[in-house]
């Protein structure tokens, strides 16, 4: 478990420029989506809800995951400044390292944002990225030795794995409301039968690129900074998907009907809503975005291994949590999520910087979690 | 108990109650639906506090602060819906709560001897400690929850509508229980709708309307006629608006409709343009009988048929694009989603007029909420406020609205005045009379008597599954209703 959340952060190396400006810079992009669309809207309620609170308690008219992230942040700031060497954490290639090593852990919050608000919970994203990425190692040499094309495998091996991923979301979603199983169950079940298709296919090993087959995009996507546009692509397509599932949930009918059935299912069905049809869709969409993270996770390794993404889905419910969405459901944002992602990231990426164990991140996460669960019940309470 | 009050929100539930209960009697509380009788019994209870008013026990000041320390103090509750927990034993179920330890452990030994003890009281030798509860006829819970009370030394025992799940063969052996608590001491509170199980067991009576005493004194006394005149009341202190409005021809009719376990053979007719009213009391299958109508539940023998197409396996998705609409009883587990918005839980039901492909206009909903909200004279901030911030009566305003917006012209209210202060009732009977001016039917399932005689043309009354005669209104009095909702159906019971 240890050496598994260090394998997913690339090793933070001696910063090529002594840039601190970059802070603003890396932020950018994630109040982008904000600024398109729900965050005036989750602030303004939060303002309604300080504003009816007793005097005494006002506090500043912030939502909890942006506390969250100040609070994270100044403490590492601090930190570092006292040892001087705030300019290495700021600086904008320690903050390509911090962004592009949680990109996997974002999409994937992504599709589990979609589920937890409609009430629900999936366990078995990690193990479906493994399983993704094995499938379409072992696609990519098929074709590769029978065509001799690196595009030609690459052109059957992405959509494969982005297919796999939306299969195992769709099979989730007929369990979950064909069997009645409840979500937790049904997806426990995925986690373990998808681990266990994905060492079959794999052999027990991890599986390499046919020797110079090794195609570009891998690299691209692999590389934490790049050369124009800052980030590399994989963080800009996270944020379009992002920014997709942003107005999904805000201008479309299914995401208004997903907010429903997390709300209140009694409700929806009361309303005709067809219950059953869109929760299969939504863990279906869900699935895809987890086939996308595997995707990630196939560049990012340059291999296909059975055993990666441990652990992944805790990592991922943690971050959407954080976000301020709640497990019962009916509540939830695209940025607030991104906001726990990022929460996440700092918190690893200082911590490893600051050659502290890594166990103490974990203490930290939970820690987190649970102080920021609190903070905004208690929120809610005031508000009420 | 003297000068009970308690407010919840702006309705007032109890406005003033004395009661006076004597050892070694039954005492019954009778009272329509919604009379303050299980609010009574929880400030008794300790469940609640009141908000004004005291009560002694044995001479003592009695200030329950919750339901432990009320039976430490001899009171104890057996609610309608049994409390246990299925898995547990019975020996588990009886002591929970009130579990004797040495240095931590569980005096096992105490424990068996006490359960014994108790349960024999029961006579029922059936029941024993170590058998899961869940395994238990109702009946058998039933007097484990009875056991639970006997293990404490209890002065009241409080008893909610205990015959409602039991048959009649059961009922009398727990009226025999009854007498033998009696006999100790013990003041047996028993709550019920069925006079003739009152007459049967209780030795003097309290009747409670709209959160008051009204009235009381020894069973032998009164006739049943009497009791059910204090229980109605005579004087409508209440206004309902008229909108004069025309009958047109049959929107539903339903043709001997049996649901899984409730109603049970309904047949009516609804038209265009007419209120009818269905009267009853909680648990008389009316609630189901909606459900069935609108496709939630399922219809398993008779025919449905709205606007003369029959059928009885569809979707309240079919329905709902029928022109049916259901407000359900419990605004809060299933009429509203209470932590979304007010546009939201306006238009849940018929998206269709802002969407095109999936993709919602946003700006035209507003618009459009805005309209809704002015006409249903909804007090809020705007469209995008959560509904859980809003007072009952404008919550109900909204679930109201959102069978008119969904264009429903065969509405289905399932006791459309519940937790609504009055103002806002009177503004919902205004609307139900405009609606049917404008041609649509009303189904109106009530538990309160006067607003069903106030508003609707023609009513009928349901007990255990059965619906009686649809007769015009005029042509109810209110102690026939009554008599029709609590009477008779011993036989049913039997048959169950």
């Amino acid at each position: 478990m240890t050496h598994e959340i260090q394998e997913n952060l690339p090793e933070p190396r001696k910063p090529s420029t002594e840039e601190s400006s970059g802070l603003l810079l890396s932020l950018s992009p994630y109040l982008l989506v904000s600024w398109s669309s729900r965050f005036f809207v989750s602030l303004s309620s939060h303002l309604r809800v300080i504003r009816s609170s007793r005097p005494f308690l006002r506090l500043p008219a912030l939502s909890g995951p942006v506390l969250g992230l100040i609070g994270v942040l100044s403490v590492f700031i601090i930190l570092f400044s006292v040892r001087g060497e705030v300019d290495r954490f700021l600086s904008p290639r320690n903050i390509q390292v911090l962004v592009h090593g949680d990109t996997i852990t974002a999409v994937a919050a992504l599709g589990m944002l979609l589920i937890i608000i409609s009430g629900g919970i999936d366990l078995s994203i990690g193990s479906v990225v493994a399983l993704v990425t094995v499938v379409m190692m072992q696609l990519y040499r098929q074709v590769y030795v029978d065509t001799g094309s690196a595009v030609a495998a690459s052109l059957v091996a992405v959509p494969a794995g982005i297919a796999i991923g939306g299969a195992c979301g769709l099979v989730n979603g007929l369990v979950i409301t064909r069997l009645r199983v409840a979500p937790f169950v049904a997806t426990l079940g995925m986690l373990s039968v998808a681990r266990g298709l994905a060492y079959w296919l794999a052999e027990r090993q991890t599986v390499n690129f046919p020797v110079g087959a090794r195609p570009g995009w891998v690299d691209l996507l692999s590389a934490v900074e790049s050369e124009y546009t800052f980030f590399d692509p994989g963080v800009w397509i996270m944020l379009l998907l992002a920014g997709g599932v942003a107005v999904l949930l805000r201008f479309t009918v299914l995401g208004r009907y997903c907010y429903a059935i997390g709300s209140n299912e009694a409700t929806a069905r009361l309303c005709g809503v067809p219950v059953e049809r869109n929760k299969v869709v939504l863990y279906t969409l869900a699935g895809l975005l987890t086939g996308w993270a595997g995707v990630l996770m196939f560049a990012h390794l340059g291999i296909g291994d059975p055993n990666s993404a441990r652990g992944l889905e805790l990592e991922v419910i943690a971050a959407v949590v954080i976000g301020g969405a709640s497990l019962s459901g009916g509540q939830g944002t695209v940025l607030g999520t991104l906001l726990g992602v990022l929460i996440l990231a700092v918190l690893k990426n200082g911590v490893s910087n600051f050659d502290v164990p890594v166990e103490v991140q974990y203490i930290l996460i939970g820690v987190i979690i649970i102080a920021n669960t609190a903070l905004s019940r208690w929120q809610r309470r005031q508000g009420e | 108990m003297s000068g009970i009050i308690k407010r919840f929100g702006p309705t007032q539930a109890l406005a003033g109650v004395d009661l006076e209960l004597r050892a070694g009697e039954v005492h019954a509380l009778v009272g329509e639906n919604g009379a303050g009788k299980s609010t009574l019994m929880k400030v008794l209870s300790g469940a609640i506090r009141p908000d004004a008013g005291h009560m002694t026990l044995d001479g003592q000041p009695y200030a329950p602060a919750d339901p432990l320390e009320a039976r430490r103090r001899g009171v104890a509750m057996i609610y309608q819906e049994l409390t246990l927990a299925p898995h547990l034993s019975v020996e588990a179920n009886i002591t929970l709560g009130l579990e004797e330890t040495r240095l931590g452990f569980l005096r096992r030994g105490l424990h068996r001897r006490r359960v014994e003890e108790a349960l024999a009281v029961l006579q029922h030798p059936e029941i024993r400690p170590d058998d899961p509860v869940s395994r238990l006829s109702p009946a058998a819970q039933q007097l484990v929850e009875i056991a639970r009370a006997l293990l404490l030394d209890v002065r009241v025992l409080v008893l909610d509508e205990p015959t409602s799940s039991l048959t009649r063969e059961d009922a009398v052996r727990l009226f025999g229980l009854i007498r033998r608590l009696r006999q100790r001491g013990v003041a047996v509170v028993y709550i019920s709708h069925f006079l003739e199980e009152v007459q049967e067991i209780a030795d003097r009576f309290t009747v409670l309307r709209d959160g008051r005493s009204v009235g009381g004194g020894l069973v032998s006394e009164f006739s049943r006629e009497r009791i059910i005149e204090l229980m109605v009341g005579r004087s409508l202190t209440e206004q309902f608006p008229r909108v004069p409005h025309v009958i047109g021809e049959p929107l539903l009719e339903l043709h001997e409709v049996e649901g899984l376990e409730l109603p049970r053979g309904v047949s009516l007719t609804l038209h265009r343009g007419e209120i009818l009213g269905i009267a009853g009391i909680v648990g008389a299958g009316r609630t189901e009988l909606l459900r069935a109508i609108f496709g939630l539940d399922p219809v398993r023998r008779g025919r449905v048929i709205v606007k003369m197409v029959e059928g009885s396996r569809v979707r309240p998705r079919q329905r709902i694009a029928q022109g049916v609409g259901l407000l359900s009883e419990d605004r809060k587990a299933e009429g509203l989603a209470l932590d979304q918005s007010i546009a939201d839980n306006l238009t849940y039901s018929r998206l269709q007029p802002y969407s095109r492909f999936g993709w919602l206009n946003l700006r035209r909903r507003r618009r459009a909420v805005e309209d809704w909200l002015a006409r249903l004279q909804v007090r809020c901030d705007g469209p995008e406020q959560r509904v859980a911030e809003l007072s009952g009566g404008n919550q109900q305003k909204v679930a109201l609205g959102r069978l008119l917006h969904q264009q429903a012209d065969l509405l289905l209210l399932d006791e459309p005045t519940r937790g609504v202060d009055i103002g806002s009732k009177a503004e919902i009977y205004r609307l139900i009379g405009e609606l049917a001016a404008q041609g649509k039917a009303v189904l109106f399932v009530s538990s309160y008597l006067p607003e069903l005689l106030g508003v609707c043309d023609r009513l009928a009354v349901m007990a255990r599954g059965r619906l009686s005669p649809v007769r015009p209104v005029g042509e109810w009095t209110p102690e026939q209703v009554m008599a029709a909702a609590t009477g008779g159906g011993d036989d049913d019971k039997m048959t169950r």
